[in-house]
């Protein structure tokens, strides 16, 4: 069984992670985080394209999601996998959905300008991904 | 009754320059104080400073326009006058308690247009005019920033260096009666020069505020006489030096934050253009948003170093309408593997823009993601994709929009 987890920096991505991982225990799973996401003046989506390896400054952004993912699996004597995609969220978690059996992410994790401008992320997944979802709050 | 309406009529200007300084404050200086180039209360002096060189000059024409250009100063009655504020204030406190873009700018015209329109003493030629810098702008912002970052970037890049420092570059000396701002001695020429220049466009885009926000906290009060133009700039930046004082601490966070992720080339560049975008058009009377010109310059500038890998025919090819999503992920799919591109593109890939240039090589095409699944492609178009643009682009027309209606709704049923 496959089970991706996408996550931000939120609280609430990690429950998601530690539920994930208590749930689906012998479970391959994959954390994916977004980076580069438009935001008020694109700061870290310029930042992101304006480096001279964008793939390297990608994985770069995304690196202290990782790092936490890595740290609540060691907690449950575990591994994850990490990966990073850029863009808008929702539309990048849509893109790898297929390749896994069942997603699990958190309720919400942005203010109401990350709201407003990327839209709340586990509503659309919710709705439009291929495979199940559990939404973690 | 008219003193009491006075009265409010300057506490609410208070508050909107307040607020400009908050959120201006940040947007200029953010870089400097990112780059531990100046301390956040050195940032707030010098902005002060440059703000009222910019309203004090420059920023008359904008004042002019606004007190007695969109609408006659006569229309500008004390109840009107609290009207117009109020919307530019309501709109600022909204951007600033949640952090949502709103242009104060774009907002204040936007009451003063809904206040002519319920009167009936609307300059059409003149809103014409206005409108027309607002779409033109930001386009020469973005276009600017796309040729900058396609062509001139990595050749800046690799003659200029910026680094971060571990004390402030310029100090205010307390250990005299007089606090005395000094410099830093045990920084490099070249590190001189690359601060100096960092401060010296965050100094210029602090004139460009000035010049471009005095505006939109005292022209109403300017218009019905209340205050003198003098007295309204000193009024304004008074306010807004006070904003930067206080509340910019925390927006030099947030608002400044998202500057600061950029590399400070890339923030100075865009610093300096959305300056310049904002002097011009205040030098000829235009209010103008500094955040959406500098926003677009950002974009360009990402867009355009992005696309570098590919040529401009590609880049010309127009993206099949519902086509672009669908194909990202299959695209994706068909480039991770290397050494596949030598068949050349895939009319998909052209169409997503993910080809890479036929003249050059992939670069460090092997490179794996952190995890083991097959890393998508990071392209200009993963990172500024039209659906996410558009969006943002609404609700910065967002607030002009509501300001307008509720403007003319307001005064309909007030005058």
């Amino acid at each position: 069984m496959d089970v991706l987890v996408p996550m931000d920096d939120s609280e609430m991505a990690e429950h998601a992670l530690e539920y994930a991982l208590d749930v689906f225990d012998d479970a391959e799973i994959t954390v994916l985080t977004v980076v580069g996401e438009p935001s008020i003046m694109w700061g870290e989506a310029a930042a992101i394209a304006i480096a001279d390896d964008m793939q390297e400054a990608a994985e770069e952004h995304g690196q202290t999601v990782a790092d936490r993912a890595g740290e609540i699996a060691a907690d449950h004597d575990t591994e994850v996998d990490v990966s990073v995609r850029t863009g808008h969220p929702s539309r990048a978690i849509l893109d790898a959905a297929e390749d896994y059996d069942t997603i699990v992410l958190g309720s919400h994790g942005g203010s109401v300008a990350d709201r407003l401008m990327v839209g709340n992320v586990a509503e659309t997944v919710f709705r439009r991904a291929p495979v199940p979802v559990t939404v973690v709050r | 009754m008219v003193t009491a309406l006075v009265v409010v009529g300057l506490l609410v200007a208070a508050f909107v320059g307040y607020n400009i300084g908050g959120s201006s404050t940040g947007v200029a200086f953010g870089p400097a104080v990112g780059s531990r180039i100046v301390r956040k209360t050195t940032a707030a002096a010098l902005f002060t400073l440059f703000a009222f060189v910019g309203a004090w000059t420059v920023g008359r024409n904008v004042i002019d326009t606004m007190s007695d250009g969109i609408v006659p100063a006569a229309q500008f009655s004390p109840t009107a006058s609290v009207g117009v504020l109020f919307f530019t204030g309501l709109a600022l406190l909204i951007s600033n308690i949640y952090g949502v873009p709103a242009s104060t700018s774009m907002t204040a015209v936007g009451a003063i247009v809904g206040l002519g329109l319920a009167t009936g003493t609307l300059d059409a030629a003149l809103m014409f005019t206005i409108v027309s810098a607002w779409i033109v702008a930001p386009l020469i912002g973005f276009g600017v920033g796309a040729a900058i970052g396609r062509y001139l970037y990595p050749h800046l890049d690799a003659r200029l260096s910026f680094g971060r420092m571990r004390d402030p570059l310029l100090r205010i000396d307390r250990s005299g009666f007089v606090p005395r701002p000094g410099l830093n001695e045990n920084a490099s020429t070249r590190d001189l020069i690359g601060a100096a220049l960092v401060l010296v466009i965050a100094c210029y885009m602090g004139f460009s505020a000035g010049a471009s926000n005095a505006a939109n906290a005292v022209a109403p009060l300017v218009g019905n006489g209340s205050i003198t133009m003098n007295q309204g700039i000193l009024l304004a930046v008074g306010t807004i030096g006070l904003g930067g004082f206080t509340i910019a601490r925390r927006t030099l966070a947030t608002v400044g934050n998202d500057i600061t992720d950029l590399p400070i080339l890339a923030a100075l560049i865009v610093s300096l253009v959305g300056a310049t975008i904002i002097t011009v058009l205040s030098q000829l009377g235009i209010p103008a948003s500094l955040a959406v010109s500098t926003t677009c310059c950002i974009i360009g500038l990402g867009w355009g170093r992005a696309s570098r890998t590919a040529t401009l025919a590609e880049l010309a090819k127009p993206t099949p309408p519902g086509e672009g999503e669908t194909d990202l992920a299959t695209g994706s799919l068909a480039t991770s593997p290397a050494g596949e591109e030598s068949a050349g593109p895939t009319v998909g890939q052209l169409a997503t823009g993910e080809a890479e240039a036929p003249t050059e090589p992939p670069e460090n095409p092997d490179i794996p993601g952190i995890g083991n699944e097959a890393p998508e492609e990071v392209t200009a178009e993963s990172l500024f994709d039209p659906a996410a643009t558009a969006r943002i682009v609404t609700l910065w027309i967002l607030s002009p929009v509501v300001s307008v209606v509720g403007s003319y709704i307001l005064f309909a049923l007030l005058l």
